[in-house]
């Protein structure tokens, strides 16, 4: 087992290294990480903000970026694939790798792989160290000996447990709640650790304590495993020039889709979460979360989701480059089409289409009819937005009775105010809508329809259906104590 | 498995693979005389159809019959509403289980209609999608859904007032004009044989609106003003 350590950097310059300039990433309000040199002024992580500012006026504070980081601890996997086809970089611990080193007997041994190794480390950081040991824990102990720093370290075949007998307890990963328990009762070295009866640490610390006491003994089960040179994950582009808008991104996001689908249905996983990172020219990521209603495994759905979110995107500056992450996956458990029943319907891509209306035309564009309990026209129904994505309704749950058809209104958002000519009984004989002069031919009426006296807005109208040769239309006036108004027409 | 079996799943297999639209050609108005004449026994699926007629002949009516008849026999209809005009209430009764099988797409402006009913026909979600009341469909739009309905075997119903509703024109072309007061006349002018089909809609007399008599004094009652100032002009003589 061999392991290399050293924090990650954008720019290999050994000269002017970032880790000896004072820089933080910050996530939230406390410092996540800091470099050698904000160490040397007393700045810590964990401290808040305003914190590292009073420790060190000068200290860079920058955010963490889960995405650049990904993709440098991408660029060093596979730097480092040209030495050990088994790459594994530590979780929650950038910046650290596990590498195999099993069978290079016959190509150098350990020795020669250690040195490759630690040259290519040491383009991105110019104090990486590499340490070989049969165990991940032993290994990343002993990249903290002082002789790790000049060369790397190497424990003899079966030494691991001496050698971690010697070391710090605060070197093995393990509860603050349970190192600070070991710490009171006096132990201060991993192999004091290691003499405990395991039944005891059991009973006394649960599971977490017995799997740190075996930690304590070089019983470790972590491995590096075979990497992956591309993460099946995450895809990224880069525009061949800067695009000040995100038609170019869509074909791109399309052509990822297919990928990174075609991975997950090979998986058996469906995407829940997506993540769109747009890097912009100057420099600048723009991350966006792109969650549909349920996992899917298809592309066109998931595409529709990606373009209802770029239609509200508005950018600032061009887009230099575009990756396409899945965040979160679910097994696949969605509902599966029929292959031979041509009916069969996606409910999710009625979803998306759903999704990507609301984000466009924005709310209330997408409903359906209900109804209300009125007789004003235009408060006898009502729009409710749709809720779900349609679905077939077995016909025998239909009590739909087959009714002569009734003429189907068309009513104007709010009725238009009209002047109207009447005959001598009160009839409309021509009105003047729109700086027009229309002749009625027909009129029916008045039909007298009041009530909601008991509301804020009661009403109390007469209503006249008139025919209009010229506008061909069955037109309904109605006219209150404001005047003639046109509410709509029937067609 | 048996032989009989193995073919009928090849045989179900290829149609599959060729994209063999559904058994159903056509897809039925409600109106018996007007599925009669149609080609298929119905408004063509995988087709564009126009169904054009001046305001007030009744082709919101017709369409909306055929609607109902859509979510009748459990397929999905979406209704991209781009004047903003239709009266909800006539249509709860047009999709009574609230199964969000009918869509009311209500586009802000009218010139958006055609890109609705272009993310509306991609989803392959829905049997019937009518456009009511966009502007005529530019040839490279109409191009566009052609092949979108085709792919997802749905029929798509544009509504127009004037001579067309597409720069194309559509595969059926339905012509409404009204011969009476209750009577509207249905002409097949393309797509099927040359007909003008009689059709009761009762557009302009079916509405019944509830009478009640009202208790304010801001609308003076004039139902009997004539009858009235007749008595007054007797009384005075």
């Amino acid at each position: 087992m061999q392991l290399v350590q050293g924090p990650l950097a954008g720019v290999p310059d050994v000269n002017a290294h970032w880790d000896t300039r004072p820089i933080a990433l910050f996530e939230g309000t406390r410092l996540r990480t800091v470099t050698a040199a904000a160490t040397q002024s007393g700045v810590r992580v964990a401290m808040t903000v305003a914190q590292a500012r009073s420790k060190c006026a000068g200290i860079a504070l920058l955010p963490w970026n889960n995405a650049v980081i990904a993709r440098e601890v991408a660029r060093a996997s596979a730097a480092f694939l040209s030495t050990s086809p088994q790459v594994s970089p530590v979780r929650d611990a950038p910046g650290t790798w596990w590498v195999g080193a099993d069978g290079f007997e016959a190509i150098g041994g350990e020795r020669a792989l250690a040195t490759g190794l630690l040259a290519l480390a040491r383009v991105w950081h110019p104090r990486a160290r590499v340490a070989i040991a049969d165990s991940c824990i032993t290994a990343h102990a002993a990249t903290w000996s002082a002789r790790a720093a000049t060369e790397p370290l190497h424990i003899a075949h079966g030494g691991d447990r001496d050698y971690l007998a010697r070391v710090p307890i605060a070197l093995v990963p393990m509860d603050r709640d349970l190192r600070d328990a070991l710490v009171a009762l006096g132990l201060r070295t991993v192999g004091a650790f290691a003499t405990l009866d395991p039944l005891e640490v059991e009973r006394r610390w649960g599971s977490d304590g017995l799997t740190a006491w075996r930690l304590a003994c070089a019983d470790d089960p972590r491995r590096a495993s075979l990497a992956r040179t591309d993460d099946p994950r995450t895809i990224v582009h880069e525009l061949s020039t800067a695009s000040p808008t995100l038609e170019p991104v869509l074909f791109l996001l399309r052509a990822s889709l297919d990928r990174l689908v075609r991975h997950l249905a090979a998986d058996g996983l469906a995407a829940a979460a997506l993540t769109i990172t747009l890097t912009l020219d100057d420099g600048r990521t723009v991350t966006r979360e792109v969650r549909p209603a349920r996992p899917i495994a298809r592309v066109v759905p998931l595409f529709e989701r990606c373009r209802a979110t770029l239609d509200t995107w508005t950018l600032d500056a061009s887009v230099a480059a575009v990756e396409l992450r899945v965040s979160e996956t679910a097994h696949s458990a969605a509902e599966q089409g029929d292959l031979l029943a041509s009916a069969w319907r996606d409910p999710a891509a009625a979803e998306a289409a759903l999704a990507r209306l609301r984000a466009t035309l924005g709310a209330g564009s997408v409903v359906r009819p209900i109804a209300r309990d009125s007789h004003a026209p235009e408060r006898a129904g009502g729009w409710a937005e749709v809720e779900q994505a349609a679905r077939a309704v077995p016909l025998d749950t239909l009590r739909i009775a087959t009714a002569r058809p009734f003429p189907a209104a068309r009513l104007l958002e709010s009725p238009e105010s009209i002047a109207i000519t009447t005959d001598k009984r009160g009839t409309p004989m021509q009105m003047y809508w729109r700086g027009r002069r229309i002749l009625l031919q027909r009129a029916d009426g008045p039909e007298r329809l009041s009530g909601d006296w008991w509301q804020a807005a009661p009403f109390a109208r007469d209503y006249w259906r008139c025919e209009s040769d010229e506008l061909g239309q069955d037109l309904l006036l109605y006219r209150d104590a404001g005047g003639w108004h046109l509410q709509g027409w029937y067609d | 498995m048996s032989l009989a079996a193995l073919q009928d799943l090849r045989q179900q297999l290829a149609a599959v693979v060729a994209g063999t639209p559904s058994a159903t050609p056509g897809l039925p108005t409600g109106l018996t005389a007007l599925d009669a004449v149609l080609p298929g026994g119905g408004l063509p699926r995988g087709r564009i159809t126009e169904l054009l007629a001046p305001a007030g002949v009744g082709k919101t009516t017709l369409a909306r019959v055929l609607a109902a008849t859509t979510l009748l026999s459990g397929q999905a209809v979406a209704w991209v509403d781009a004047t903003r005009t239709l009266d909800p209430r006539d249509w709860v009764t047009v999709d009574p289980t609230g199964s969000d099988a009918l869509w009311v797409v209500r586009p802000g402006e009218a010139s958006r209609a055609p890109w609705c009913a272009d993310l509306l026909l991609r989803t392959g979600s829905f049997a019937l999608v009518v456009l009511d009341g966009a502007p005529v469909l530019p040839r490279a739009v109409a191009v566009r859904l052609s092949q979108l309905t085709r792919d997802a075997d749905a029929a798509l119903l544009l509504l127009g007032e004037g001579s067309r509703a597409s720069e194309i024109g559509g595969a059926l072309r339905l012509v409404l004009k009204r011969r009476d007061a209750r009577t509207v006349l249905a002409t097949v002018e393309k797509g099927g044989p040359h007909q003008h089909i009689p059709l009761q809609l009762e557009v302009g007399h079916g509405r019944d609106i509830a009478r009640r008599v009202c208790a304010h004094p801001e609308v003076p009652d004039r139902r009997g003003a004539a009858r009235t100032g007749t008595a007054r002009r007797r009384a005075r003589r």
